[in-house]
């Protein structure tokens, strides 16, 4: 580059400083378009939805007078803890449930799996991920109906319409996304590490437990995060798997939208965005405060 | 690598038991994960009314219902025309922010990044609420393109992801020869980066096509006439079960499926064979 530099300034006469400044000035229009695109259609819309959750709904009317009715209303009326609390239990036990579940899963994949085949291994496990959330969810609708694939496997138990419904219909989705996150974590422990712990006597149960389980504690708090947010946001599974049997917070949400209160709608969907902050918050708190002390 | 098979201090059988179990493990998760799948695809060729075993017989019927579903196949088209949108809208401008940042000296670049991922992690009932709210507000609703503008900004970020992931590597130094050289940023994007990042911008353009296409959620608030499969799909599970849902679900599974594959190969594995894997 200095190179190029040095021969024009040979051949030519020192570029003004215009010419010099241009190039840089006009790089950050290129930056323009995303900027803008999301701040429309994303900030803004958000910033609105925030904004709406002070608005007066009267006589099924939207006006923008300014109230908090909408939030006094969440603690007033016990429906809305109850469902929030059945959310938060849900949405925690599915993520300790998804880290579970994967855990054991990457290991035996990152570790004991030869590496050639690990991709293919990799791509089987994503492939339910290519379709859409709906139809995987509606899938399962098959798959635990009362004369659905597990009920005429010989089984005879009541899944479909139930919260363990929900739950299995999520975690076959989360569990993917949580083993495809620990496995790279699991790829990324250096293999000196493996071999000196190996060298000074440690068994595989050891390894696995002391030496390779620490290193995937981002990993498993993002993985969890993940699962928790996706949960606490699901209203697909819980009104395809649950069939408004389990009244979960999402389902409160969406019922302030079929009688058009927005307002409502909007200050339930705030305090859901609090929460997975919080969520965000704790499960980084927890994967990197461990990890310094 | 070598090192993983040298398991110290444990006898051979007990390893090998400890493997097996490790396998069927795996096995039993890649069944769970893959089951709704298997048995979606298995039943939309059932020759049964409901969906469950015993096995009836092959059957092409419930794809041919789909397809003499006018509202099904109204919403079929939509979504065609609505994942193409969002694929141009965001593959363009997910190729001017990678330009920009690979051309800029500001140190806090990844800021931008930050600004362009940040609305994809919003949960999708949230977003399609406010996204809703707002079309509603400035009087623009129910129409394809605002859907699509709506799910462009979770396509921007898939497709910058891939672009750079193509340009990751790639020498910048002749782009900055030919701006000293008082070359425009406009003929340094088309003549000297486009060509370097064509796989990565055909990866990025199926990728957000796949976006647009499979998205319910927001869909659903948004769209009021112009419904997309999905939406229409969930309508109909609503009223009467039908297997043709089935056949749907197969079509749109094995659509995102190629479209995905396809991105891998135009773009995902040169970039991953240059990063030396």
């Amino acid at each position: 580059m200095s190179g190029v530099a040095v021969g024009r300034r040979a051949s030519t006469a020192r570029p003004s400083l215009w010419v010099r400044l241009k190039p840089r000035l006009s790089v950050g229009a290129w930056a323009a378009p995303a900027l803008i695109w999301q701040l429309v259609f994303a900030a803004v819309p958000l910033a609105l939805l925030v904004l709406m959750s002070f608005w007066t709904l009267s006589e099924y009317q939207v006006s923008k007078e300014f109230t908090l009715d909408n939030y006094s209303r969440l603690f007033s009326d016990s429906i809305y803890l109850q469902a929030y609390l059945r959310s938060l239990l849900l949405s925690f036990t599915n993520a300790l449930l998804a880290i579970l579940i994967s855990l054991p899963f990457a290991y035996a994949l990152a570790f004991h799996v030869k590496p050639r085949r690990q991709p293919l291994i990799l791509l089987i496990i994503a492939l339910p991920l290519f379709t859409s959330y709906l139809m995987r969810m509606y899938a399962w609708q098959t798959v635990l109906a009362d004369n659905g694939v597990v009920n005429a496997a010989g089984l005879h138990v009541k899944l479909l319409f139930t919260e363990t419904g929900i739950r299995l219909g999520l975690l076959s989705y989360f569990c993917t996304i949580v083993i495809l996150l620990l496995y790279t974590a699991m790829r990324l422990v250096p293999p000196e590490l493996l071999e000196a712990a190996r060298n000074l006597g440690a068994t595989e149960r050891q390894v696995a437990l002391r030496v390779i389980l620490p290193q995937t504690k981002l990993a498993m708090a993002i993985g969890g995060l993940f699962a928790f947010i996706l949960t606490f946001g699901d209203f697909v599974a819980t009104s395809i798997l649950g069939g408004g049997q389990a009244y979960l917070f999402s389902a409160q949400i969406l019922d302030q939208v079929r009688i058009s209160n927005w307002p409502g709608a909007a200050s339930l969907a705030i305090v859901m965005l609090i929460t997975l902050l919080l969520a965000f918050a704790i499960a980084f708190r927890l994967a990197l405060g461990k990890r310094t002390a | 690598m070598s090192s993983i098979g040298a398991h110290a201090g444990q006898p051979p059988r007990q390893r090998s038991v400890a493997k097996g179990i490790l396998f069927v493990y795996m096995g039993l998760v890649i069944a769970f994960i893959f089951m709704p799948i298997a048995a979606m695809v298995a039943f939309s060729f059932n020759d049964s009314g409901i969906p469950s075993l015993p096995w009836e017989g092959f059957t092409f019927r419930w794809y041919e219902e789909f397809a003499n579903d006018a509202a099904l196949v109204e919403g079929l088209q939509n979504s065609i025309l609505l994942a193409s949108m969002v694929s141009v809208i965001s593959t363009s401008i997910a190729l001017v922010t990678v330009y920009f940042l690979r051309r800029t000296r500001w140190r806090q670049k990844e800021l931008l990044t930050a600004w362009v991922t940040a609305p994809a992690l919003i949960p999708l009932l949230m977003a399609g609420l406010a996204i809703f709210t707002f079309f509603d507000l400035v009087g623009w609703t129910g129409s394809r393109i605002a859907l699509a503008c709506g799910l462009s900004t979770i396509g921007i970020p898939f497709g910058m992801a891939v672009i750079r992931s193509q340009l990751t590597g790639v020498d910048p130094a002749p782009e900055e020869a030919a701006i000293n050289l008082g070359a425009s940023h406009w003929t340094v994007l088309t003549r000297i980066v486009v060509p370097q990042c064509w796989s990565g911008i055909a990866g990025a353009l199926l990728l957000t096509f796949v976006v647009g296409w499979d998205e319910f959620a927001i869909s659903w608030f948004v769209t009021q006439f112009e419904t997309t499969l999905p939406v229409q799909t969930y309508e109909q599970l609503g009223s009467a079960f039908s297997p043709k849902i089935n056949a749907v679900g197969t079509i749109v599974f094995f659509t995102s499926l190629c479209l995905t594959v396809g991105a891998y190969l135009v773009a995902l594995r040169p970039a991953l064979r240059r990063a030396g894997r």
